[in-house]
């Protein structure tokens, strides 16, 4: 439940404020009216803006690899992560961030998880990237090989036979498995 | 999140015409779109696999070879290699419980997984191979990891290599791994080395042009050797030496060093350098307190002329180091160009007299003075001093003149009066940092300061009351027992952090004027941005509990205690975050058994009370998490179910086991509750 209270304290005081947006277009056509700050997060915003001198505040940045869906998570944290870091500029809250982290991405299925990857990897948020590269792994951690190919969505194109061999060679990895 | 969503959804609207001009952004629709049943390794890309794979212990990584023929590919490519015994040895001691068929079938493992990377891996793109080993070193391992080193130099990238031996005995030479003769002569691909309980022996051709970082952690060589291995090596800036026992006398030359770190190197008598690049030194003396040699040029009495030998040299930490004399006296002038300066519990048999044209920087921590320090430095910007063991003797403070002086921190029982203390703020006069931690003898906090922006004060128990008027103030954390503040006069952006050491308060009418002074003193931080108010139990570090307000919305405007009951009336500007109140009063270290909360006009009312009053909860308990333990009801008066209050609900049914409802006509909540 701390996710909820960091989400609804950030966006009630960055809606209370009359600050500069930058509007961002998902690539289902929905505009994303979001704060300078925030959205200088995402580091293919602020080199688009930086590059581009003809931009002006009106500009809505098309974003064709980012769902309407993975864009509402990126904002959310980072919209969480200026809230922190406005508020100590010196140094984060770690155990606010920690626990705001650990509830947002309790709610992403693994689905969601890999689209936000995926987003966060094209808008170059490297925090992010590196956050959610790390929850995946750790999702992935200790769990049956069926488990990881529905993971990463592969399909298993062994033989039999061939399978059966690799999990020989590998047999010292498969022991101790969690539950899926 | 709710607000967002709308905001939004009426943006669309307006830019109407703008979603139309791209029309060829939807063709190119990406495939994240398609939710099930795709073959993601074409749209998660190879870099974002490694990237997830890097944080994985190198035997799940075993594992994806499995996965598909693309995977194992992708698996024998991979950038990193990580073979880890120890971390085998943990995961199979934990799988089979009988250790001595634990440290045998790890050591099989081990062996095979280097041989498999030696057999199937492509070190084409290998960026970084790291090998630690657990079990007692032999010639079978020995010759495993050579060959998969003679591999690995191969590669095309830049390679960082980290090699980790297990000591089985530090004085025993055969525990060591003597380092084969190749590593040293491959030319461009090694850029970092790491070594840990290997042997450098006598090489004929140094041949590693690329080499910028080597650490050497408890390795073997002779004098002779690293002073011709560290000379041989052009590209070298950084060089860590950490417990290198067999080194006597360290002799240095090198005309691109920059950073060098020596560290607890036991048996080092003598010290000699010509590295005109030095930027960084950081050296660390052993555990007890010896006569040591230390000189930075070769002796600076008989050579007074070479000063300029590390004429790039700005930063100097020093640790647990004796000086004789006037040692130190004269490494000072030979190191004109100092910048930074740390001395951490350092001897001096004599008074030490920093003289620096160009100083800014000067950390004093733990140093045993004989009399006093003489600081003579008009460019100081930062000092810092740190006494923790009782036996230092403390320089006198009314010495710190210093008129540049920005930031200033004072941490264990440093002695300071009122008077010096309003002295130091009003002579200071660029002072923007001011750190006061566990200091004595001020009871009269008064900072008045036009330049000061962040002010920390940690533990100086004998506050008793204060002001502030500092324009500038960003930052104010006070911990310690609550005070009486006349007045406070600071920036509006100030964020306060107010964390209260637990004074014991025997008696009922005691605490509520407790209470009253804390609002008293609460009120006094009205217009500031953001307040955090805790708790703190003593030898409890972290805040535990809490009573967070924020700044902007909502101000306490009264706090009153009665027979363990809390009320607290909160008044409201804005569309305040219900939850974020509810949430601190939970935590809120009195522990009331009832509590209402009046949210004026603009919310209901809510009534919390624990079921069971007589469940052992009194004022002596440490009885911070009452209210979470014990099974706890609310009354809510007149709920609406709007978004705000429902968000509240989940996050009380969270918490307690039953919501009841008084004037609610909502049908809907009830639904909800059940």
């Amino acid at each position: 439940m701390s996710s909820s209270i960091a989400s609804s304290s950030s966006s009630s005081s960055s809606s209370s404020k009359k600050e500069k947006k930058i509007s961002l277009k998902t690539s289902d056509g929905e505009v994303f009216e979001v704060e300078e700050p925030v959205a200088m997060q995402l580091e293919i915003v602020r080199s688009f803006f930086a590059d581009n001198e003809d931009v002006t505040e009106q500009t809505v940045m098309p974003l064709p690899n980012v769902s309407t869906a993975a864009m509402h998570g990126i904002l959310e944290y980072c919209r969480a992560h200026e809230e922190f870091r406005r508020r100590m500029p010196e140094a984060a809250p770690e155990e606010e961030v920690r626990a705001f982290e650990a509830g947002y991405v309790d709610r992403k299925s693994n689905e969601e998880l890999k689209e936000m990857i995926l987003a966060a990897n094209y808008l170059n948020i490297s925090k992010l990237l590196d956050f959610l590269t790390g929850v995946a792994a750790k999702r992935i951690e200790n769990k049956s090989v069926e488990y990881v190919r529905a993971f990463f969505g592969v399909e298993n194109d062994f033989t039999p036979e061939e399978e059966a061999n690799l999990r020989r060679e590998y047999e010292w990895a498969f022991e101790g498995v969690d539950e899926d | 999140m709710e607000e967002d969503i709308e905001s939004t959804e009426r943006n669309t609207e307006q830019l109407e015409p703008c979603t139309r001009s791209y029309p060829d952004v939807d063709k190119d629709q990406p495939q994240s779109q398609q939710v099930d049943g795709v073959d993601r390794i074409s749209s998660l890309p190879e870099t974002i696999l490694y990237h997830i794979l890097s944080f994985l212990p190198p035997v799940v990584i075993e594992k994806t070879a499995i996965l598909s023929r693309k995977w194992k590919l992708l698996f024998n490519k991979l950038p990193i290699i990580d073979i880890d015994e120890l971390d085998n040895l943990l995961k199979f001691s934990m799988i089979y419980n009988e250790e001595p068929i634990g440290i045998t079938k790890c050591r099989e493992v081990f062996l095979e997984a280097l041989r498999l990377k030696i057999k199937n891996h492509d070190m084409i793109f290998l960026q970084k191979l790291r090998i630690r080993t657990a079990s007692k070193r032999d010639d079978e391992i020995d010759s495993v990891i050579t060959q998969l080193l003679a591999a690995a130099l191969t590669t095309k990238a830049r390679l960082d290599l980290q090699l980790m031996i297990y000591l089985f005995s530090k004085r025993d030479n055969d525990s060591y791994y003597v380092l084969p003769a190749l590593l040293f002569s491959c030319g461009s691909c090694l850029v970092s080395l790491f070594l840990q309980g290997c042997i450098l022996e006598n090489y004929d051709s140094i041949d590693l042009p690329s080499l910028k970082r080597l650490e050497l952690d408890h390795v073997m060589f002779s004098d002779q050797m690293l002073s011709k291995f560290i000379s041989s090596l052009p590209s070298i800036d950084t060089l860590e030496l950490i417990k290198c026992d067999g080194m006597k006398n360290l002799m240095l030359s090198n005309s691109n060093l920059k950073f060098l770190e020596v560290i607890w190197c036991r048996k080092l008598i003598k010290f000699e350098m010509d590295v005109p690049s030095l930027q960084t030194f950081k050296f660390q003396g052993i555990d007890e307190f010896v006569d040591f040699n230390f000189t930075l040029i070769s002796d600076p009495e008989v050579q007074a002329s070479n000063v300029t030998s590390c004429p790039s040299l700005h930063t100097i930490h020093l640790i647990d180091v004796k000086f004789e004399r006037k040692a130190f006296n004269s490494m000072i002038s030979s190191i004109p160009g100092i910048e930074n300066m740390t001395l951490e519990s350092c001897r001096f048999t004599s008074v030490p007299k920093i003289e620096s044209a160009k100083l800014k920087k000067l950390e004093v921590i733990d140093c045993y003075l004989k009399n006093k320090v003489l600081i003579i430095a008009p460019q100081l910007e930062s000092f810092s001093m740190e006494c923790n063991n009782d036996d230092i003797l403390r320089p006198s403070l009314s010495d710190l003149q210093f008129k540049s002086l920005k930031a200033l921190s004072l941490e264990g029982s440093v002695e300071l009066t009122d008077n010096l203390l309003e002295f130091m703020i009003s002579f200071l006069s660029q002072l923007e940092t001011l750190h006061l931690s566990t200091c004595t003898g001020f009871k009269h906090m008064r900072i008045i300061s036009k330049s000061i922006k962040f002010l920390v004060v940690d533990e100086c128990l004998d506050v008793e009351d204060g002001e502030i008027e500092a324009p500038e103030l960003l930052f104010f954390k006070y911990v310690g027992y609550l005070p009486d503040f006349s007045h406070v006069s600071a920036s509006e952006q100030l964020s306060v952090e107010l964390h209260l050491l637990d004074e014991i308060i025997p008696e009922t009418h005691l605490f509520t004027s407790y209470l009253e002074r804390l609002s008293h003193f609460v009120s006094k931080f009205d217009n500031v941005r953001h307040v955090i108010v805790s708790k703190l139990y003593q030898n409890d570090f972290y805040p535990r509990n809490y009573i967070e307000i924020m700044g902007e919305n909502i101000t306490v405007s009264e706090m009153i205690y009665l027979e363990k009951h809390l009320k607290l009336k909160i008044s409201m500007e804005t569309d305040a975050v219900l939850i974020d109140i509810i949430g601190a009063i939970f935590d809120t270290p009195f522990c009331p058994r009832s509590l209402l909360v009046d949210m004026g006009s603009s919310a209901a009312k809510l009534q919390f009370h624990q079921e069971d009053l007589n469940s052992g909860c009194n004022a002596d308990d440490n009885h911070h998490d009452c209210l979470k333990d014990d099974p706890v009801e609310v009354s809510w008066e007149d709920f609406q179910a709007s978004y705000e209050e429902m968000l509240l609900l989940n996050f009380l049914l969270d918490r307690m086991e039953k919501c009841r409802f008084l004037h609610s006509s909502k049908a809907k909540a009830v639904n909800y509750c059940f």
